[in-house]
């Protein structure tokens, strides 16, 4: 089948649904079909912008593809007869956002004139599609919620999860992520000052800026914790992260609320670690079930009591580990599920 | 950089797009490419070009350049344009079999508005360029619009040396009829020296390889005519040019002198070419650094022989070419600088 996956593109930036994109493409070519990734640019300031470029990607062709993967706003208004759509979000500045402070469309007469152009649109395009996948459940509720429709989540796997091993449960946590304020690196440190084990900490990530890392350094010297707590400030290598991973004792992910599970959750699991995370972290508790393969924590305690308690019985990490790899087999993590059903 | 292409096809657009990102980035510019999918089916066209007028890249961009019709429709405050050819269905091949537009009122409509748009959107453009002098022509004849004629070098010249010639011309190109391999496969029976053609390239139309074999059958040309009707390797094809007598480059009208063209004069061979191949004699000269014959078998086999006959001739013709492409200043500093200036 010729596929062409159709997408977003926001001149000179690169995101994970780029990346996403581009997995996806290989992975359909490796199981026999022509994939091309169809790149639509989208610029959204100011918000009259934003209608511009839905109209923009509704009068778009893709010509000779027996079937488009649409993934974004507003790329996937593109008209075809064959329409699937594997939702990353919908323009979350018109519908959850929106009333918070992230809400970036203006509160004027036009922002709301924009605002309504987009609810209506996906009410009236969206369904177009034969079927409806979203990479969260949460993103899967609120298109139920705010347009009414009916979907199904497919969970975006790791380009090769055969990478992922675990070695040993040591000494230590791995926290990999960018460093900032939603990712939270604070809160962790926090929670080690609290601790009541020996545990040790990795942090490993480029920070967003100068004033994010040195903000965490100093809470880390603030607690006296600088030879408890690691901190490598840099994007590393797949080599080293597989490498951390394989011999941590378990994983911590606490972002505040974000959409998906997250990468961090998934590579952990393939390495056999539990998850630390929390209640108001978001899309994590799609794949982390408290007790089971990790722990949701509520709070700064609980987040030390969860180290401390896979500090100190080894035998619960490995079987949290165990179940973890379970997890996965059990919602079907896999790009053979992911090909299946974008091509069924 | 804006372009826009065809899903699913590879088209010369796409080479010379990605080979000028490329050079770009090599100068030390951080290249964006914008590739715009798109449908000629005529129907279809206008609401495409709205659709790439509405996608606003002003803010993100310090130059846009634009490559493929329609991508120029895009706006910005610094436009450049290298265009490489009109919507054709609407401007020279109107009235001839090969328009694509029906002479409806609707079509005409549909042509009328392709015009209009180009009328009013190229000139945004500070700087225009085309790929060769018919394209900077039509946009004299039909829009109006001065421009000048920027031609395409190769991405990756370096392949393309020489060594000793052989016996045989090599004619690289897919195999289609109107890149005419038949008229070299018909002149190899007129040849009179032990010259040999070698012929290369993807069969697009199966039909026509069928007849190029028929003619090699029938004329017995089984030692003359070598056909590889396949996909070859950028390597084997600048082995094969390098050991060559000579580059056969027969298109029927074409409007740009073609890489092969181009692939021979960086190995120092003469090229031969057809007095109606178009672009080609934009830098082919006869008896200069190639040949150019008439359009018939016995031309084509004289000029073949001629090859053969003089090797010294023929090393100067192809010393002749390689000059060539210093004197039209065919290198990527030339349009990088000229895009750009």
């Amino acid at each position: 089948m010729r596929i062409a996956i159709v997408n977003n593109q926001a001149p000179f930036v690169k995101g994970g649904a780029e990346l996403l994109a581009e997995w996806l493409q290989l992975k359909l070519s490796e199981h026999g079909h022509q994939a091309e990734v169809v790149r639509l640019p989208f610029q959204w300031r100011p918000c009259e912008r934003i209608v511009d470029h839905m109209l923009a990607a509704r009068l778009v062709r893709v010509p000779n593809a027996d079937r488009v993967i649409a993934l974004k706003f507003p790329a996937y208004y593109v008209k075809h007869d064959d329409k699937v759509l594997w939702l990353l979000h919908q323009f979350r500045q018109a519908y959850d956002l929106w009333g918070g402070p992230f809400q970036e469309i203006p509160g004027t007469p036009t922002g709301h004139r924009v605002r309504e152009a987009i609810i209506a649109a996906d009410r009236a395009y969206l369904p177009e599609a034969k079927r409806l996948y979203t990479n969260s459940q949460i993103v899967g509720e609120r298109l139920k919620m705010y347009s009414r429709l009916d979907s199904e989540p497919l969970f975006p796997p790791l380009y090769d999860a055969s990478a992922y091993r675990c070695e040993d449960y040591g000494d230590y946590f791995f926290y990999p992520s960018r460093i900032n304020a939603i990712k939270r690196q604070h809160v962790v440190v926090e929670a080690m000052a609290q601790l009541s084990t020996p545990a040790r900490l990795v942090m490993a990530g480029p920070p967003d800026t100068q004033q994010d890392l040195d903000q965490l350094l100093d809470t880390i010297a603030r607690y006296d914790l600088r030879s408890s707590v690691e901190v490598i400030p840099r994007w590393i290598s797949d080599e080293e992260k597989i490498d951390l991973f394989a011999r941590a004792r378990g994983v911590v992910y606490v972002p505040l609320g974000e959409d998906s599970y997250g990468y961090v959750t998934l590579e952990a699991f393939h390495a056999r670690k539990p998850v630390i995370t929390m209640a108001d972290s978001g899309g994590t508790q799609e794949l982390v079930s408290d007790g089971v393969n990790g722990f949701v924590a509520s709070d700064v305690p609980a987040v030390a009591a969860a180290i401390d308690r896979l500090w100190s019985e080894r035998a619960i990490a490995e079987r949290m580990g165990a179940a973890a790899l379970e997890t996965i087999a059990e919602l079907d993590i896999s790009w053979d599920r992911v090909v299946r059903c974008l091509t069924s | 950089m804006a372009n826009t292409y065809v899903p699913f096809v590879d088209g010369g657009g796409r080479i010379i797009a990605s080979d000028l990102a490329s050079a770009l980035r090599e100068r030390g510019h951080e290249v964006e490419k914008l590739d715009i999918p798109f449908s000629s089916v005529w129907h279809e066209m206008l609401e495409q070009m709205l659709a790439i007028r509405m996608i606003d890249v002003r803010e993100q961009a310090d130059v846009l350049i634009t490559i493929r019709t329609p991508s120029h429709l895009l706006r910005h405050p610094n436009k450049r344009t290298w265009f490489i050819h009109h919507h054709r269905g609407a401007y020279d091949l109107w009235g001839t079999p090969y328009q694509d537009i029906p002479s409806t009122p609707r079509g005409i409509a549909v042509r009328d508005a392709i015009r209009a748009a180009d009328n009013l959107y190229l000139p945004e453009s500070q700087r225009i360029f085309t790929n060769s002098r018919i394209v900077g022509e039509r946009l004299r004849e039909y829009n109006d619009i001065d421009s000048t004629v920027l031609y395409p070098p190769l991405g990756a010249p370096a392949r393309f040396v020489t060594r000793e010639s052989s016996n045989y011309v090599f004619y690289p190109s897919r195999m289609l009829g109107h890149k005419r391999q038949l008229l070299a496969v018909e002149a190899a029976a007129h040849l009179t020296t032990d010259a040999r053609i070698v012929l290369a390239g993807v069969p697009d139309d199966p039909g026509y390889l069928e007849q190029l074999r028929a003619v090699i059958a029938e004329h017995r040309l089984e030692d003359r005519v070598e056909l590889m009707p396949t996909w070859i390797d950028e390597q084997v094809k600048a082995d094969l040019i390098a050991s060559s007598m000579g580059v056969l480059y027969l298109p029927f009208l074409e409007d740009s002198y073609g890489y092969v063209t181009l692939e021979a004069f960086h190995a120092a061979k003469p090229v031969i070419t057809c007095q109606d191949s178009g672009g080609t004699l934009e830098i082919v000269e006869d008896s200069a650094n190639g040949l150019v014959v008439a359009p018939d078998p016995c031309s084509l086999a004289r000029a073949i022989d001629r090859l053969r006959e003089s090797a010294e001739q023929a090393r100067a013709m192809g010393a002749a070419g390689q000059r060539s492409l210093a004197e039209h200043d065919i290198s990527w500093d030339n349009v990088v600088s000229s895009l750009l200036g």
